[in-house]
């Protein structure tokens, strides 16, 4: 490509508390191309971001969109620029149409106002040029996730956006919407005028979507490469760097699944049943049958609605069930509150952290032991010092890296899951619910958390079921896989030695097919 | 960094505490004798226990605007009750009882009926001021126990009783806060209710135990109001007891979304409040200008520990507030788009 880059960082370095956070850092996107940027949690591409986005500035280093130099003292100078960034958490006003965020602080006038004929009639026309369907009518509250994202990426297309920014923008999408975000992002620079930087934790989507990919480790750009000229191994060692690679190597991706799960199930015995559910239904699932035995872990799998969800919070007595049977350790079950599941020996880790999962101001600590208080005290006063062992105790093997004595929000994603898990673990429960549990966490402590979901099972007295929409991850740490079908599943389960992730997407859609 | 983490957070209000106390020592030569401070918190006491219980709701992301009125049951309650020859202690029991039922009562409605905070204790506000003025026909009602006369007007020492009493009370609160399982629930319930949930909190007990606590503390702010003017007023509360006791609690740091908060802080807030009202009554300030000085200083204040904050973090002054004040807001409005759109 020889036209002029829209988007050229060079020498950007950053430092906080005398950290460098970002060294020297060079990247370049040129219209008409999608760069990936990959890298580990803490490896600086939210800083990056958060810079390019104009939201703080460098210590060193220079900004250039198409050609001409910027400086950017706000986020709003930024996109005045022409560079946008769409973050995981959006921006959209719920209350508001889609019509009405497009064109927010820019609305069409007539004499009277806002003409908002006028408005829907070109928002119609923006989406349908992008190949999204979504009547500019409707209110953004009421749009799923991917579809608001959407409508974001649309709206900064509206402001003259040459340069978009996409920070994990599929983390909370299904495969579905994944494949349509990745035609839309393509569609985009398919003219030639807009360049986009896509930050992802998925290798998969890196290659179906980027032009280029670079991989920060620690601050400093260690690979620049077309995607079609790299390799997925060399990717994945530039991004843990080389001594972990042995270690964690089996717990990576896709095509490394193998041996190590076929050993996994004909070494060890099962023991006995700790989950029977027969002819389960609810509001919102119909005749669920399956078993679950101390000592496997049981993956589950499904398409989004197809009631797997919704099975794990009837389990935790968050949802009343309407018929059928549950038999918890050989005793009839009936869920009634999350106090009582806790009680009768059930864990579950939730699958939006940030909603539900912890309580931001509450240290690390004070998470961890949230749920146990009532054995650490006397007179309701807590023992501060005994509680602190315990969880601190808990807390080594699982090598939280960060400081319990804080609030929980200074861990990143990957530790605050390592937190939750810890609080799992003091609960010495019989039965783990584990939904999505690496939704939002780095390629690094991906695999440190299937290791840990293998080893909550080693133990032995405990059985564990796990929901995932990532094939890769289901079978590698699942023993067996059931499949969720448009709300119920009769309980056959797969060997994960027998399966691949094709097979699984398959077996979730069959059903329906038929 | 560590030593930095060890001062305490309340360290910002208690310097402006400080400061704003001696300024008024140099302006006026009778302000800072220990007769004028005792008194100036004696004039605070009824303020800073309504700040305590506002803090237990406050850190759940209720709120109780119902405690002023909880002033007015309080004194008259006692006041009927002693007028019908039963002992002082009794008519204590039972103002206590009458201002805590009112605090069950907002806990259960809005705990089980959900109805918001604001509203439930907006409404018990209009319920709890009109029954003092029903039950007396709007006449004050004297009150002959001399021993009641004590809890206001007593003095242990050079100090008077209804100061020891609220330090007794802080010391209490400020422990089931820092120290107890509860304490530790109430903090989880305001920071993240489902997660609270999830983790097997009784967010119940929770919701209504911080509600009857706040209403408890409007009863011993009546007592101690009662037996100052040794008369139960039916009118008693209704002014600026409720804008200065959020107001004390804001201003020490409790924040109005959750989680966020300490006993310690709010008692520096009433002080602060307390310190302001009476150097202004000293400098023969016209009491009409106190509530305007207190908002401007809760403005201030509550900006420049923002600014601290944020300077400390390395953040933008927009981010620390936005934490701190709207994000709780803001998954409100996200969850209930989400679930109308179900």
């Amino acid at each position: 490509m020889t036209s002029i880059p829209v988007l050229q960082v060079s020498g950007i370095s950053k430092s906080y508390n005398r950290v460098e956070v970002l060294h020297h850092v060079d990247l370049t996107v040129y219209p008409g191309e999608v760069r990936a940027l990959i890298g580990h949690n803490g490896a600086g591409k939210s800083t990056l971001l958060r810079i390019l986005s104009g939201a703080e500035a460098p210590d060193q280093g220079s900004i250039m969109v198409g050609g001409e130099k910027r400086f950017f003292a706000s986020p709003r100078d930024a996109q005045e620029f022409g560079v946008a960034a769409v973050y995981q958490e959006l921006r959209l006003l719920p209350q508001l149409s889609v019509g009405e965020n497009i064109y927010l602080g820019h609305e069409p006038r007539s004499r009277y106002g806002i003409d908002r004929k006028k408005m829907f009639r070109a928002a119609e026309q923006l989406l349908q040029r992008h190949n999204i369907h979504i009547d500019p009518r409707e209110q953004v509250g009421r749009l799923s996730h991917a579809q608001r994202q959407l409508v974001e990426v649309v709206a900064a297309l509206e402001r003259q956006a040459r340069v978009i920014l996409l920070d994990e923008p599929t983390t909370a999408l299904q495969a579905d919407q994944v494949d349509d975000l990745i035609r839309t992002v393509r569609g985009i620079v398919a003219d030639g005028t807009v360049g986009v930087i896509f930050v992802s934790h998925k290798l998969d989507e890196v290659w179906s979507v980027a032009d280029r990919l670079t991989v920060l480790r620690n601050g400093d750009v260690v690979l620049d490469k077309a995607t079609r000229e790299a390799d997925k191994q060399e990717v994945i060692r530039f991004i843990v760097g080389d001594t972990h690679v042995v270690e964690s190597s089996h717990g990576l991706l896709s095509s490394q699944k193998g041996s190590s799960g076929s050993q996994r199930t004909e070494s060890r015995k099962m023991g006995p049943e700790i989950l029977r559910v027969d002819n389960l239904s609810s509001r919102s699932l119909r005749s669920i049958s399956l078993n679950v035995n101390v000592g496997e872990v049981v993956g589950l799998y499904g398409l989004e609605g197809s009631g797997r969800t919704d099975f794990f919070r009837l389990l935790y007595g968050l949802d009343s069930m309407i018929g059928g049977r549950i038999d918890l350790a050989g005793r009839p079950y009936h869920p009634h509150s999350p106090k009582r599941a806790m009680a009768l020996g059930i864990a579950f880790v939730t699958e939006e952290r940030k909603k539900d999962g912890f309580v931001p101001m509450l240290s690390t600590i004070q998470n961890v032991a949230l749920p146990v208080l009532s054995r650490y005290q006397s007179f309701g006063f807590i023992h501060r010092s005994t509680v602190e062992r315990a969880v601190l105790d808990t807390l080594k093997p699982l090598q939280l890296r960060g400081d319990p004595s804080l609030p929980a929000t200074h861990l990143s994603g990957g530790n605050q899951q390592k937190m939750l898990f810890a609080r799992t673990l003091m609960q010495n429960p019989r039965l783990i619910l584990l939904d999505e549990p690496t939704k939002g966490v780095d390629i690094g402590a991906k695999a440190e958390i299937h290791r840990l979901i293998r080893d909550l099972v080693q133990g032995g007295d405990v059985g564990v079921m796990v929901i995932s929409s990532e094939e890769e991850e289901l079978l590698e740490v699942s023993d067996r896989i059931i499949v969720f079908r448009d709300r119920t599943t009769d309980g056959t389960s797969y060997q994960t030695k027998a399966l691949t992730d094709i097979d699984l997407r398959n077996l979730a859609l069959s059903e329906v097919v038929s | 960094m560590k030593r930095t983490r060890h001062i305490p957070k309340e360290m910002g209000i208690f310097s402006v505490l400080v400061v704003v106390y001696l300024l008024f020592g140099l302006l006026a030569p009778t302000f800072m004798t220990t007769s004028n401070t005792f008194t100036l918190l004696l004039n605070g006491s009824v303020v800073a226990l309504l700040a305590i219980g506002e803090t237990f709701v406050l850190l759940t992301a209720g709120i109780d605007l119902s405690v002023g009125a909880g002033i007015a049951l309080s004194g008259v309650v006692a006041a009927i009750a002693i007028q019908h020859g039963l002992p002082w202690y009794v008519g204590v029991l039972l103002a206590l009882a009458s201002t805590t039922l009112i605090g069950l009562f907002n806990g259960v409605v809005i705990h089980y009926v959900k109805v918001p905070p604001f509203i439930v204790t907006f409404a018990t506000m209009g319920v709890a001021s009109s029954i003092p003025l029903i039950l007396t026909n709007a006449t004050p009602i004297p009150i002959t126990s001399n021993t009641f006369s004590f809890i206001g007007q007593g003095f242990i020492g050079p100090i008077p009783f209804a100061v020891l009493l609220l330090a007794v009370v802080a010391i209490i609160a400020h422990l089931i806060l820092s120290r107890t399982v509860f304490g530790l629930h109430v903090y989880s319930v305001g920071g993240n209710r489902e997660s609270a949930r999830l983790a097997g909190v009784n967010t119940a007990k929770v919701d209504v135990v911080v509600y009857m606590v706040s209403g408890l503390m409007a009863g011993l702010g009546g007592l101690v109001d009662a037996s100052r003017l040794m008369s139960g007023y039916p009118t008693a509360g209704s002014g600026t007891s409720l804008f200065f006791s959020i107001s004390a609690a804001v201003v020490g740091g409790v924040s109005l979304f959750g989680g966020v908060g300490t006993i310690l802080g709010a008692i520096i807030g009433a002080v602060l409040i307390a310190v302001v009202s009476d150097g202004m009554d000293i400098m023969n300030v016209s009491s009409y200008w106190q509530p305007l000085v207190i908002g401007l200083i809760i403005l201030v204040g509550v900006t420049i520990d923002t600014l601290r904050v944020a300077q400390s973090q390395r953040v933008s002054f927009r981010e620390v507030f936005v934490a701190r004040f709207t994000r709780r807001a803001v998954d409100h409005a996200a969850g209930e788009a989400k679930s109308a759109s179900k």
